[in-house]
């Protein structure tokens, strides 16, 4: 007598399922034969709705006429393992997300074009030098310093400040094993101090050290909602809490020493199918056009001249970054760097 | 020794929080201390990056490193250790605690001399699940233990990072399969329950239940829920946030549906198998090599369409949910139903009508338990998701909720985690309509 109910039961469930399924069963990737339609892949929050992605995809086809179907990396610091699996027909175009350390990983596994003339192209005194790659462009760009809130703490203007017992627990930093920031931050203390006095500093800091996510957006929520700390993030950071909150209370640590700076990049694999359109769309990044989407939606500073920037988003008022060269070579001692740093961290 | 560490605590707070439970219990109605139950999984339900969030919202000076680290582990899941502890206490310790009454045993006595010792295979299960819950757990580590007390799992995805090659992290997940599949090997866990004592049992125990011991149990599910509600007015306040759009919750729906169903075929499919103690010890040893390898294995299945970036999705949230799930309950019913099994089996049936007659109508209320538990650990899940569904433009509320965060909107992602609720009810009022049609089938039967 009740196995009715049951019956109708399972039904009406699988009938629910499939409905809410309909649009997925029935999906076919229109755009993969398409020879016009660009595929480009990047992070998420770069995709997202409030992403700088959707926005340059309207823009680049009323300019172009040219469509975009972004790939969807997932996490930033796994795109090129991302990579590796796709099958040679969903290789992407063009990849946009790279910093100064991914780019050396991707070189290794990937070969891409040439991207000199569209370089020469960056004629910006606000540019740190050594962000020009001959086969990556750099589109945006933000330096790394300490960022605090108004009447929680004292500003530091210098590294060894952070030793000092008003910093106690106070300072989150990004795992520079699984963060690229938390690396800069590495990089920041060697390229000031040198190697062995780097690490002899970071051993000394340990106490004023509250915590190492494993990422800038964990380290920055915690920030956030821990009064009395400081984050080591973005000089453009405060921009945010001013134009999206309209708070005045976050502020930039201004630093005597050099800051370390981390550039976005974007890169055509030798592998592209549709590798004209993808060099279209390297020029149109660096118009003014889609720097200024990049500059409000990244909170990042563009790698072109903006004229109307100087209200709300100054250039940095001091251009002092660490040496690139010097960083290159830190770059290239990554993983040494890494197991030292463990020492005195383990 | 995070692990250790935090295996201990939670254990003795979680026997102090059985012992609160069991005073509630004996002075509550059934849906009161059902209330009270959901409140003590509160803090397993939210994801860990907003247990610290929302508890660092509240307390200015939260512990970090290593003692911060078991602190959160400990604060997560006490609520968890103190039901299990609770309902082992409630079914084997009626008898021995009458038989101390009238002996004149004191409580304290009771505890350190009975109670513990007769139920140390119990413990001691509980024991190796938490180890290895807290030596797998990546979020807590990574976020609150630093790098000094990051764990297996952030060792694995540290070696992803760093090396930008997944196949060298390959041999240390497999190691730790092993290693964890050998370890409950080895402790040989049979935690045959033929006893059962309805919750009014709880009477029994009010010498040893105390009040204020339900704190232990009940605290971290209140505190979240204060903060929660805390955040959730002046989120409401605020005209810029988005709750949900509906493609993200329609993602979320799927997500927790599919999860839930899958959790529910495997649990079945287990519970057929269920034959001897022995296939019963080796599936209760299983634990999953690691989130970040699990995705990247579900990678390589399949073709890369949305519903099978789902599908995948959903196998993968249910295979790493499962263990902890079917070591908790299932297994439990599972022994408990031995000796109906085997006088079937006298009979010339077949094994399927025997699971069919037998087995599944009597667990099929805790399948479903247990379903909805994954389906509702899978809304808060972005680590898997985003591995797997990401690359075919679903986005669920989770996902987009570590998207906001990525842009620096805290109070946006906390809008979205309000949201989850929506999906969750719909999850439950499924699976807990299935499993009361399902108990209609079953009484019908007789």
């Amino acid at each position: 007598m009740h196995t009715r109910p049951f019956l109708y039961y399972l039904s009406a469930l699988l009938i629910t399922l499939f409905l809410l399924f309909v649009p997925e069963l029935f999906w076919q990737d229109t755009d993969s034969d398409d020879d016009q339609t660009l595929r480009i892949m990047s992070y998420s929050s770069f995709l997202q709705e409030e992403g700088a992605g959707p926005e340059l995809s309207q823009l680049f086809y009323e300019q172009t006429g040219i469509r975009i179907k972004w790939i969807n990396a997932g996490n930033a610091g796994l795109l090129i393992e991302r990579l590796k699996f796709k099958r040679d027909s969903d290789r992407p175009d063009l990849i946009m997300g790279f910093d100064q350390f991914s780019i050396l990983e991707a070189r290794k596994s990937f070969k891409f074009l040439e991207l000199r003339d569209l370089n020469r192209k960056l004629q910006n005194p606000h540019l740190p030098s050594g962000s020009k790659q001959s086969d990556f462009l750099a589109y945006d760009w933000g330096p790394m310093t300490f960022i605090y809130r108004n009447n929680e703490v004292v500003a530091p203007i210098q590294l060894d400040d952070l030793l000092k017992e008003d910093y106690e627990s106070r300072l989150i930093l990004p795992d520079p094993r699984m963060s690229s920031p938390g690396l800069q931050f590495l990089l920041w203390v060697i390229g000031v101090k040198g190697e062995d006095a780097g690490f002899d500093f970071l051993k000394k800091l340990q106490p004023s050290i509250r915590v190492m996510p494993p990422s800038w957006s964990s380290s920055y929520s915690l920030f956030k909602s821990t009064p009395g700390t400081m984050v080591f993030s973005y000089l453009t950071s405060p921009y945010y809490h001013k134009l999206e909150e309209n708070s005045e209370a976050y502020k930039a640590a201004a630093f005597n020493d050099p800051l370390p700076v981390q550039v976005e990049y974007a890169a055509i694999p030798q592998f592209c199918g549709r590798c004209d359109q993808a060099m279209s769309f390297m020029n149109f990044l660096i118009t003014p056009g889609a720097q200024k989407i990049l500059m409000n939606k990244n909170y990042m500073y563009p790698v072109a001249l903006l004229p109307e920037m100087e209200k709300d988003f100054p250039w940095p008022e001091k251009n002092s970054y660490l040496d690139p060269i010097e960083t290159l070579r830190l770059i290239n001692k990554k993983k040494e760097l890494i197991n030292r740093w463990k020492t005195v961290f383990y | 020794m995070q692990s250790l560490l935090s295996m201990a605590l939670s254990l003795v707070m979680g026997l102090g929080g059985a012992l609160g439970l069991l005073w509630l219990s004996s002075c509550t109605e059934k849906k009161t201390f059902s209330f009270l139950s959901f409140l003590c999984l509160l803090p397993n339900f939210l994801p860990p990056l907003f247990v610290i969030i929302l508890s660092s919202g509240l307390i200015p000076f939260l512990p970090h490193g290593l003692w911060g680290l078991v602190f959160f582990h400990s604060f997560i899941n006490v609520g968890l250790v103190s039901l299990i502890v609770y309902t082992w206490i409630l079914q084997q310790a009626l008898p021995w605690w009458q038989f101390s009454m009238v002996a004149g045993v004191s409580p304290l006595r009771f505890i350190i001399f009975i109670l513990l010792p007769n139920l140390r295979f119990h413990f001691l299960s509980l024991s190796f699940f938490l180890l290895v819950l807290y030596m797998l757990s990546f979020s807590i580590p990574a976020l609150i233990g630093g790098s000094i007390y990051g764990g297996i799992e952030v060792f694995i995805y540290e070696k992803i990072v760093t090396t930008g090659n997944w196949s060298q992290v390959v041999p240390y997940a497999l190691g730790l399969f092993v290693l964890t599949l050998l370890g409950s090997r080895w402790l040989g866990i049979d935690t045959n329950m033929q006893k059962w004592n309805p919750p009014e049992a709880a009477l029994g125990f009010k010498k040893i239940a105390k009040p204020w011991c339900a704190f232990f149990a009940l605290g971290p599910g209140v505190f979240l829920m204060v903060a929660v509600a805390k955040n959730f007015w002046s989120l409401v306040l605020n005209p810029d946030l988005t709750f949900f759009n509906l493609l993200s919750l329609r993602a979320s729906l799927q997500v927790s549906l599919l999860t839930a169903l899958m959790t529910l075929l495997v649990a079945s499919l287990l519970s057929y198998s269920f034959v001897k103690p022995e296939w019963s010890r080796w599936l209760l040893a299983w634990t999953h090599p690691g989130w970040v390898i699990m995705g990247f294995s579900l990678l390589l299945l399949g073709p890369e369409s949305p519903f099978w970036s789902l599908l995948k999705n959903a196998l993968g949230l249910s295979l790493l949910f499962l263990p902890y799930l079917y070591r908790l309950t299932i297994h439990r019913e599972l022994q408990e139903l031995r000796g109906q099994v085997m006088v079937a089996q006298i009979f010339p049936v077949s094994w399927f009508k025997i699971y069919w007659f037998v087995i599944l109508p009597a667990i099929f209320p805790s399948i479903c338990a247990v379903a909805i538990l994954a389906g509702w650990w899978a809304l808060g899940d972005f680590a898997l998701s985003e591995i797997l569904l990401a690359p075919v433009g679903v986005q669920t509320l989770a996902m987009e909720m570590k998207n906001a965060l990525s842009t620096y909107d805290q109070a946006q992602a906390l809008a979205l985690l309000t949201s989850l609720w929506i999906p969750g009810v719909v999850l439950i009022l499924i699976f807990q309509g299935m499993s009361y049609v399902s108990c209609r089938r079953i009484s019908s039967l007789f």
